[in-house]
C-alpha cells in the first residue's frame, strides 16, 4: 500500500512541478491558488484531523496574514517577502495564542462556535475601521519582492508558492509524526487518559492551535499577494468554511487529503462560478460527499483503487 | 513471596478520607497505609467505594475530607496531573486507550510522556530507536501484538494494554482498577499471570481493586475489605478470609 501511495504522490508532484510548461495561464493561476489553500487546509487538518478540534474561524488567520502584508505596505512601505512572511507568521501565531487561550478551554461545538465568533469579530473590526483598514473597500496590494527579486510573471510566483507549499507540507508532516504529533492524536482519541498520564491536555490543544494558525497566516500572505487585494471578507466565516470544506472534501483521515481537497475545491469553484447559483452546487456536492464518500475524495478513491486492484489480481 | 506488611516503609498514608455524592457516602473516613513494594488488594461488593477510593488516591476524584500523604508529603490538594507526575498512576477499569493509534504508538506515547518529550516537534517518532525498543519490550512482556490499532484488539489485550501504558511510566504507585473485569473466567488467570510477574520483578508498589477472592488470595500480599465506604477488615488474604464479618459481606459471591 505505501508503495502505491508513493507512486501517486510522485505523479502528483511531477504534474505540479512541470505544470507551467503545458498548462494555460488560468490553470496556472488556479493551481497556485490551490497550493496556497493546501497550506491552509493542511494546517487546519493538524487541528481537525489530528487534534480533533473543529475550527470555524481559520479565516481569521488568512485575514491576519493578508492584512499584515497590506498594512505593512500601506503604512510602513515594506514590500519584501523575507520580512512580510516571518512577520505575519508571528502575528498569526500571536493571534492564535490569544484566541486559543479562550477557545481551547472548550471542546467540540463550543470550541467551533468560539472560533467562529472571534473570526466574525475581527471581520467587523476590519470593515468598520475605515480610516485605518480601508473598510469594505479593502487595500490594494502589490506583489512583494523576494530578496530584491521582482516576480515578473505568474510562473515565477507559481514556483515560489510551489516551494513554500513543499516546505510547509513537509514541516506539517514532520510535526504530525513527531512526539508532539502523537500526543495530539492521543488527545483526540482520549483526552481523559492523557490527563491520567500526567499531561495538561489544554496545553497541547493550544500549541496545536498556534501552529495551525501560524501556517494559515502564511497562506494568507500568499493569497493576498496572488489576488492583489486584501478585503475584510478574508476574515469571515465563508473563508473559514471553505477551508473546512477542503479538508472534508479531500478527507481528514489521511495526511494529503486536504491537499487534494484544496485543489479540487479551487477548480470546482472556478467551474461552477459562472453559474448563477454556484453555491447551490457546492452545497449539493458536500451533501453527496458526506453520504457517499465519508472518507473524502482521497479516502474514497483509495478504496476504489484497492477494490479494482483486488478484482484484477483475483 | 516473603511477608510484606507493617514494618516496611510506608509509601501512602491515608487518614479520615471521605467522599460523598449528595447523601451517599461513597468513601467514609477511611484510614489505611500502603507499604513500599507490596501488592495490596481492595475487595468489596459493588458500590463499596473501591473505585472511588482508588480515584481519590490518583487525583481523578477530589477529596472532601481527610488527608493523603505520599512519600511523606501531603498531596491531598494536588490535582490529577501533579500526582501523576509524582508517579501515582491509575489504570482504568474500562480500558482508556488511544483507539486509532497502534499498540506500539500507545506505548511510545506513554514513554514520551515519561521522558518529557511530548513538546518535541521534530524529528519523527521513528528517529527514537531507544523508545521504540523499550515500547516493544514492554509489549512483549505483556504479550500484546504491536501493529494493530488499539480499537481492533480483543478485550483481554485491551485490558493489558491499559496496564502496560500505566506501567511504562515507571510508576512509584500503580493503581489497577479491576484488571480482570469483563474478561472471561478462563482468561482472568492469563491476564493476571501476565501482569503480576512483571509487577513483582520490578518491585512496583501496586493497589488492585478486585471482585474475585480467588485472584486476590493468589496474587496479593495484603487485603483490605471495604463495605459501604468503610474499611471492614485488613490483613493477609488468609486472615481476611477467616474473618467471619468478611464472609457475610462477600458471601453472595
Amino acid at each position: 500500500m505505501p508503495r502505491r501511495f508513493n507512486f501517486f504522490l510522485m505523479i502528483g508532484l511531477l504534474i505540479l512541478a512541470t505544470g507551467p510548461a503545458y498548462f494555460p495561464g488560468f490553470t496556472i493561476y488556479l493551481l497556485t491558488y490551490g497550493m496556497i489553500m493546501s497550506i491552509a487546509a493542511l494546517a487546519l487538518n493538524l487541528l481537525l484531523g489530528y487534534t480533533g478540534l473543529m475550527s470555524f474561524g481559520h479565516g481569521m488567520f488568512i485575514g491576519a496574514g493578508a492584512y499584515t502584508v497590506a498594512l505593512m505596505m500601506k503604512y510602513v512601505g515594506v514590500h519584501s517577502f523575507e520580512i512580510l512572511i516571518p512577520l505575519s507568521i508571528l502575528i498569526s501565531a500571536g493571534l492564535a495564542a490569544l484566541v486559543g487561550c479562550f477557545c481551547t478551554r472548550q471542546i467540540e461545538i463550543y470550541f467551533a462556535m468560539l472560533t467562529l465568533a472571534f473570526g466574525e469579530l475581527l471581520f467587523v473590526l476590519c470593515s468598520k475601521f475605515y480610516g485605518f483598514t480601508g473598510g469594505t473597500d479593502g487595500i490594494r496590494v502589490k506583489m512583494p519582492t523576494l530578496f530584491g527579486y521582482v516576480f515578473r510573471g505568474s510562473v515565477d510566483f507559481y514556483y515560489f508558492v510551489f516551494s513554500l507549499f513543499l516546505l510547509c507540507a513537509l514541516a506539517i508532516w514532520v510535526i504530525c509524526n513527531s512526539p508532539f504529533g502523537k500526543t495530539i492524536q492521543a488527545v483526540r482519541d482520549n483526552a481523559l487518559r492523557v490527563g491520567y498520564l500526567g499531561l495538561l491536555v489544554m496545553k497541547y490543544r493550544l500549541i496545536a492551535f498556534i501552529i495551525s494558525g501560524a501556517f494559515t497566516g502564511l497562506a494568507g500572505v500568499l493569497v493576498v499577494s496572488l489576488t492583489g487585494h486584501a478585503v475584510p471578507e478574508l476574515f469571515q466565516v465563508f473563508t473559514s468554511i471553505s477551508i473546512v470544506f477542503m479538508v472534508i472534501l479531500g478527507g481528514h483521515t489521511s495526511f494529503l487529503g486536504p491537499v487534494v481537497g484544496a485543489i479540487v475545491f479551487v477548480f470546482l469553484q472556478s467551474w461552477l462560478k459562472p453559474l448563477f447559483f454556484w453555491q447551490f452546487f457546492l452545497g449539493v456536492s458536500i451533501i453527496l460527499l458526506v453520504i457517499f464518500l465519508p472518507g473524502g475524495v482521497l479516502g474514497g478513491v483509495s478504496i476504489w483503487v484497492r477494490k479494482a486492484l483486488a478484482k484484477i489480481s483475483s | 513471596m516473603g511477608e510484606k506488611g507493617p514494618g516496611q516503609d510506608i509509601i501512602v498514608n491515608v487518614s479520615g478520607l471521605a467522599k460523598h455524592f449528595g447523601e451517599i457516602h461513597a468513601v467514609d473516613k477511611v484510614d489505611m497505609q500502603i507499604f513500599q513494594g507490596e501488592i495490596l488488594a481492595i475487595v468489596g461488593s459493588n458500590g463499596a467505594g473501591k473505585t472511588t477510593l482508588l480515584k481519590m488516591i490518583s487525583g481523578g476524584q477530589s477529596i472532601d475530607r481527610g488527608n493523603l500523604f505520599f512519600e511523606s508529603s501531603d498531596v491531598s490538594r494536588l490535582g490529577l496531573i501533579q500526582r501523576a507526575r509524582l508517579g501515582i498512576i491509575y489504570s482504568f477499569q474500562i480500558p482508556a486507550l488511544f483507539e486509532n493509534l497502534s499498540a506500539l504508538d500507545c506505548l511510545r506515547m506513554a514513554l514520551f510522556t515519561r521522558e518529557h518529550k511530548t513538546v518535541m516537534f521534530f524529528p519523527t517518532i521513528e528517529k527514537f530507536p531507544l523508545v521504540r525498543k523499550e515500547a516493544e519490550e514492554i509489549l512483549d512482556m505483556f504479550k500484546i501484538p504491536k501493529d494493530f490499532p488499539a480499537c481492533l484488539l480483543p478485550h483481554g489485550q485491551r485490558k493489558l494494554l491499559d496496564v502496560a501504558m500505566a506501567f511504562a511510566l515507571k510508576p512509584r504507585l500503580l493503581l489497577l482498577d479491576e484488571p480482570t473485569s469483563g474478561v472471561s473466567t478462563k482468561e482472568k488467570g492469563q491476564v493476571m499471570d501476565t501482569i503480576m510477574p512483571i509487577i513483582r520483578q520490578t518491585n512496583t508498589t501496586t493497589v488492585i481493586v478486585e471482585h474475585d477472592m480467588e485472584i486476590v488470595t493468589r496474587y496479593s500480599d495484603r487485603v483490605i475489605v471495604m463495605d459501604q465506604g468503610r474499611v471492614l477488615a485488613q490483613g493477609t488474604p488468609q486472615e481476611v478470609l477467616s474473618n467471619p464479618k468478611v464472609g457475610e459481606v462477600l458471601l453472595w459471591r
